[in-house]
């Protein structure tokens, strides 16, 4: 007689139980594996996001003033900045890759038309529409590049000796192997780690793209 | 922000500070908006070096692996579009012979084995047990024409007024290219009012499409009139010879 009262209560159990997992599940898409397969260098995941998506990309920027060397280009900065932040921010992808990846490739193309020509342009528009986790998606990648690349060109911009410093300390697992390394003392090279990236940090706050960006 | 404050950003994240100092670090965070924001891009940027540095290596090998596989990706569609254009090109003259032999057939001369199709006869279960009668059939049936004529015209011996075997005897000796007696036995059958009457008028035209008289056969095949069986057939012919 028991199992009539105890099977009411398990079932409320497992409810509880199945809507916890999905809560902490619903924001990872399936199509994650994508995101994953990059991340692992995986060429059998590579190979087929081209054979699966590229031939979009290529019908999209042939249509639109580009041929299929632009769209190779396009595609690959593409799959590296998503490699980079993968890397780097943990990306979750909480939309379908296709979606993701065509309108990452559409945006890059279409800034280089602007850049590249002052020219007034015709773009044959998409009549799907985007929805809204796709195009969030899409943004906080390019944000991610923006990023990239301004704290690349600051860093470039430091001088030989920083650089060094910094370049070393990082592939370097501790202080005291960079100090070695660079025949320097410890506290030297602690001290001037901090200084360094405290001025890249100064030159990066001062650059008016910085504004956009902010992380 | 001041050096020492860099100094100090260093010395949190890399875990150096005494509990007190961490206690007082966090108790400035909470404070002052301006320190929190530095030490945020403070952090912000460590990541980002730390991970150029650290992963270098990784992204180097995922760039070649990426840039060998769209090599290949995108030299491999431009064969393939060579590939399928000889498909096409192979496929465009497939469909040129195909035509061409169709116009060929068309407008070249019809043949009597493309005509003189007739079915595998079936004499003996009407009746009478003979043997002489399954002999032809199975000779007629076989293609044996020469042995099948005997059959018939000794079988024609005893019954004169068998119009089908008649007809049967006939085409054996067309197709053993004895026109003459072939049309004769024709002739007979076409003059009478025999239900064979209209199919020996076409064999008759086959006999003399199969020794190409072409016009004779056309003049014989528009005798038959619309209403019988043969005359959609008699016509398709018609239209080959004209």
């Amino acid at each position: 007689m028991a199992f009539i009262f105890v099977t009411p209560i398990l079932n409320l159990f497992f409810t509880f139980v199945g809507k916890v997992y999905l809560m902490t599940k619903k924001d990872t898409h399936p199509d994650q594996r994508y995101i994953e397969g990059l991340l692992a260098n995986n060429s059998f995941i590579i190979r087929s996001i081209y054979e699966d998506f590229a031939p979009k990309v290529i019908n999209y920027i042939c249509q639109n003033n580009g041929d299929r060397d632009a769209a190779q280009d396009v595609i690959q900065e593409v799959l590296i900045i998503i490699f980079k932040q993968a890397q780097h921010k943990n990306l979750v992808l909480s939309c379908p890759f296709d979606a993701y990846f065509f309108l990452l490739c559409k945006r890059k193309w279409l800034n280089e038309l602007k850049k590249s020509s002052g020219t007034v342009v015709t773009i044959n528009e998409e009549t799907t529409s985007i929805d809204d986790k796709t195009s969030e998606e899409a943004q906080a990648t390019e944000l991610f590049e923006e990023q990239e690349q301004l704290f690349n060109q600051m860093f470039e911009k430091l001088g030989k000796a920083c650089k060094d410093l910094l370049k070393t300390a990082f592939q370097t697992k501790s202080m005291e192997e960079v100090a070695q390394k660079l025949n320097v003392s410890y506290a030297y090279a602690r001290k001037k780690k901090s200084l360094c990236i405290g001025n890249l940090t100064k030159m990066i706050k001062e650059s008016p793209m910085y504004n956009r960006i902010k992380p | 922000m001041k050096d020492a404050d860099y100094i100090l950003f260093e010395d949190y994240l890399s875990g150096n500070l005494s509990h007190e100092e961490l206690k007082a670090f966090e108790l400035r965070l909470k404070a002052d908006p301006e320190f929190s924001h530095a030490f945020e891009l403070y952090k912000e940027t460590s990541g980002f070096l730390e991970n150029k540095y650290k992963n270098e290596d990784e992204l180097i090998s995922f760039k070649g692996n990426l840039k060998n596989i769209s090599e290949n990706y995108f030299n491999k569609n431009n064969s393939s579009n060579n590939r399928s254009l000889w498909w096409k090109v192979a496929a465009a003259a497939c469909i040129l012979l195909f035509v061409g032999l169709y116009f060929f057939q068309q407008f070249s001369r019809p043949g009597y084995q493309e005509f003189a199709n007739y079915q595998a006869i079936s004499l003996t279960e009407r009746g009478a047990e003979n043997e002489l009668l399954f002999k032809a059939e199975e000779a007629f049936n076989a293609g044996k024409y020469q042995e099948a004529e005997k059959y018939f015209e000794e079988i024609l011996e005893d019954d004169d007024n068998n119009h089908e075997l008649k007809l049967y005897r006939a085409i054996s000796l067309i197709e053993t290219e004895n026109y003459l007696k072939a049309e004769e036995i024709l002739d007979e059958i076409s003059n009478s009012t025999s239900v064979y009457q209209y199919e020996a008028v076409w064999y008759k035209a086959l006999s003399r499409l199969k020794q190409e008289k072409y016009q004779e056969s056309a003049e014989i095949l528009k005798t038959i009139p619309k209403e019988e069986a043969k005359y959609a057939e008699a016509r398709k012919l018609l239209d080959r010879l004209e």
